[in-house]
């Protein structure tokens, strides 16, 4: 019984998708619409249900329930074959026994087309993937990263209307992918095909996507731009997912504008952002980069800013662009900021000033899973 | 040639070599673990074959009553061989036999074990099973039961005549047909056993890749599937030709007088004649042109991996 897909509103049109193995449930009633050209991506822990959702629109698996349509067309029960869908696979699928140019030529060939378009569209997508000269190669013979792209020039040579990404960069290692994002997005724009990718990765969701779809136990739970995903996070588990965010317990007071809430052993803080928490107990968050620090000394000279409180910085860690600060209140609630690198050892030991600004400070309802 | 000598000077470095102690004690355990092995298949594999070779360039004294061996180096039971075309009937009729047993064997299990390996997802270890039992029971009782199924007055039989179709028994057993039927019966598990082995690795995304790039199920069986499969299939043929061929227990209980195969015409020379040189070197031309096909079909496949 699946609901006709009508009208031409997107590349991939799911509706009500459902889809359990025995007693799991991997999708749940999923309704998504990827739009014409957009890099959409779904975004998840291992188990939320966003590779059974990819492998439903390339045909590799057929839904209990509800329908799935490509460019108005329904395409629910169709086999791989028959779809204008391609997929880069997670460990990339190559044939062992094929060359590179083989590989690549596979999907052209079972297309049908003559022996001389094919030879131009391979050397086409060689270009494209930067990896001229290795034709004739077994993919064995290449690095992982160069395999990788011979996997993406297999699922664009035969121009799919709709490009699916299982994961594709989780097995390089952590430059090569960062690079490879770059490409990828770069791709994308040149070829200006639908791409629907799937990563547990945050990071790469965000910096490649024009949208994620943050999944959990087969639904979606927030979907938006990556700034949108970032900022506002609607729920915890979603905040939790995307960034780095502190999580205070407190409480919410009974409506009031702006919204206020009690945070434990911190005391009474303005929030920007309350989404659908109800008064009572709540869980208040704020990003590690959110939180403001100033040395005691330089904050005993002016008046404190609303919203800060005293505490001590147990310690400052050198992780990278920025430095981390663990910090303690006198009551033993600890959270972390972090700040720029110049000068941020000195807070290691010392008295220091927390300001939480409001605008950044949220609250969730407490989680009900 | 200057810069690989540096790089492999870098890489093997003092740092990245372990003391001369350790190093010794490695090899030492290395030779402690490798010996048993070795001695194992020299002694009861390289020994044995060297001792065949050398028995057949020797030759028996016909003119004493015991046909002693006596130690006299001469290659007249290979030149027996080629001049006598009874032998060479025979070897090739064994030839012949093991290659029609291996064709019925790939036929028949190349189908199941991609059965098994693809279609079945419940249970698999069930239907394993029920290929693998067969293998416990004897050799003999299972090449005797096709006595029983292809005698005049056996199953066979006894279900034409039952519906009508024959009056009189057709003559099955002790024929060609009978031996190359138990052969292929008897050793199609092996041929089940490579090619499962084979097909259960084959990741199902390269299947999945083949589908989703346009090729349907019969085009990705021929394209993807058959191919990476052939290393299994070839191992389980080498298995069933070699078994096959020198197979004696088959042609000896559901053989005619005229389908005799070459380990018979061992036993003859051996027992009867008492001519052990010859039948060293029957024994031994078997195993050669055994090999031959081996290695000719292992050729083959490498080259068709290379220019395929």
């Amino acid at each position: 019984m699946s609901a006709a897909v009508t009208g031409s509103g997107g590349a991939v049109q799911l509706r009500g998708i459902t889809k359990s193995y025995g007693q799991v449930l991997a999708v749940d009633a999923l309704d998504l619409t990827v739009r014409r050209g957009e890099f959409l991506t779904l975004l998840g822990p291992s188990g939320c249900g966003k590779t059974t959702t990819l492998r439903i629109i390339g045909g590799f698996e057929f839904p209990d329930r509800g329908s799935a349509g490509v460019l108005g067309k329904d395409v629910t029960y169709l086999p791989p074959f028959k779809r204008p869908v391609n997929t880069v696979f997670q460990n990339y699928a190559l044939f062992p026994h094929r060359s590179v140019a083989e590989n690549i030529g596979y999907g052209l060939k079972a297309m049908g087309m003559s022996r001389a378009d094919q030879a131009s569209r391979v050397a086409e997508m060689l270009r494209l993937v930067q990896l001229e000269g290795t034709e004739r190669r077994r993919p064995r013979e290449l690095s992982g990263g160069q395999q990788q792209r011979v996997a993406l020039a297999r699922a664009i040579a035969p121009k799919p209307e709709v490009l699916l990404l299982d994961e594709p960069l989780g097995s390089l290692d952590y430059k090569l992918r960062k690079l490879m994002q770059v490409e990828l997005k770069e791709i994308h724009r040149k070829l200006g095909t639908t791409f629907v990718y799937v990563t547990h990765d945050q990071e790469e969701a965000m910096a490649m996507s024009d949208r994620i779809c943050v999944m959990r136990a087969g639904k979606v739970v927030q979907e938006g731009t990556p700034t949108q995903i970032y900022d506002r996070p609607a729920s915890r588990y979603v905040a939790d997912f995307v960034g780095n965010m502190n999580f205070l317990p407190a409480a919410l007071l009974a409506m009031s504008d702006p919204a206020e809430a009690c945070v434990q052993g911190l005391g009474q803080f303005t929030l920007g952002q309350i989404n659908d928490a109800q008064p009572g107990p709540v869980t208040v968050g704020i990003r590690h980069e959110d939180v403001q620090v100033r040395g005691g000394a330089a904050a005993d000279r002016s008046p404190a800013p609303a919203n800060s409180f005293r505490a001590k910085c147990v310690a400052a860690l050198p992780i990278g662009s920025v430095t981390r600060l663990i910090i303690e209140a006198s009551n033993g609630v600890r959270l972390m900021a972090d700040v720029q690198r110049d000068g941020a050892n000195l807070y290691e030991g010392n008295d220091v000033e927390v300001t939480l600004p409001s605008a950044r400070l949220c609250a969730f309802a407490e989680d009900r899973s | 040639m200057t810069t690989t000598l540096t790089i492999r000077k870098e890489t093997s470095g003092k740092a990245a070599r372990p003391p001369v102690e350790e190093r010794r004690a490695r090899r030492r355990a290395g030779l402690a673990l490798g010996v048993p092995p070795v001695a194992w298949i020299a002694f009861f594999l390289f020994v044995p074959y060297a001792y065949l070779l050398i028995l057949s360039l020797w030759r028996v004294n016909p003119l004493s009553p015991y046909l002693p061996v006596v130690h006299d180096w001469n290659i007249d039971s290979y030149l027996r061989i080629l001049q006598e075309p009874a032998y060479l009937k025979v070897l090739l009729r064994s030839l012949v036999n093991g290659l029609c047993a291996t064709a019925a064997a790939t036929v028949l299990g190349f189908p199941i074990a991609y059965f098994l390996a693809f279609k079945v997802t419940r249970r698999r270890m069930f239907w394993y099973m029920l290929v693998i039992v067969p293998l416990w029971v004897s050799y003999l009782v299972r090449a005797y039961a096709w006595k029983v199924i292809l005698g005049d007055y056996g199953v066979v039989n006894g279900a034409l005549r039952a519906i009508g179709l024959t009056d009189h028994p057709v003559h099955l057993l002790y024929s060609r047909f009978a031996v190359i039927l138990t052969l292929s019966h008897v050793f199609t598990p092996f041929m089940i056993l490579t090619s499962y082995a084979i097909l259960e690795r084959i990741p199902r995304s390269l299947v999945e890749a083949s589908y989703d790039l346009g090729n349907g199920r019969l085009k990705t069986f021929a394209k993807v599937t058959l191919p990476l499969s052939w290393p299994g299939i070839l191992a389980g043929a080498f298995f069933t030709l070699g078994l096959a061929s020198g197979d004696f227990v088959a042609p000896s209980l559901v053989g005619g007088a005229s389908d005799v195969m070459i380990a018979q015409q061992i036993y003859q020379e051996f027992g009867a004649v008492n001519n052990r040189p010859f039948a060293a070197a029957l024994g031994f031309t078997l195993l050669c042109l055994v090999m031959v096909l081996v290695f000719m079909s292992s050729w083959l496949e490498k080259r068709e991996q290379i220019e395929g």
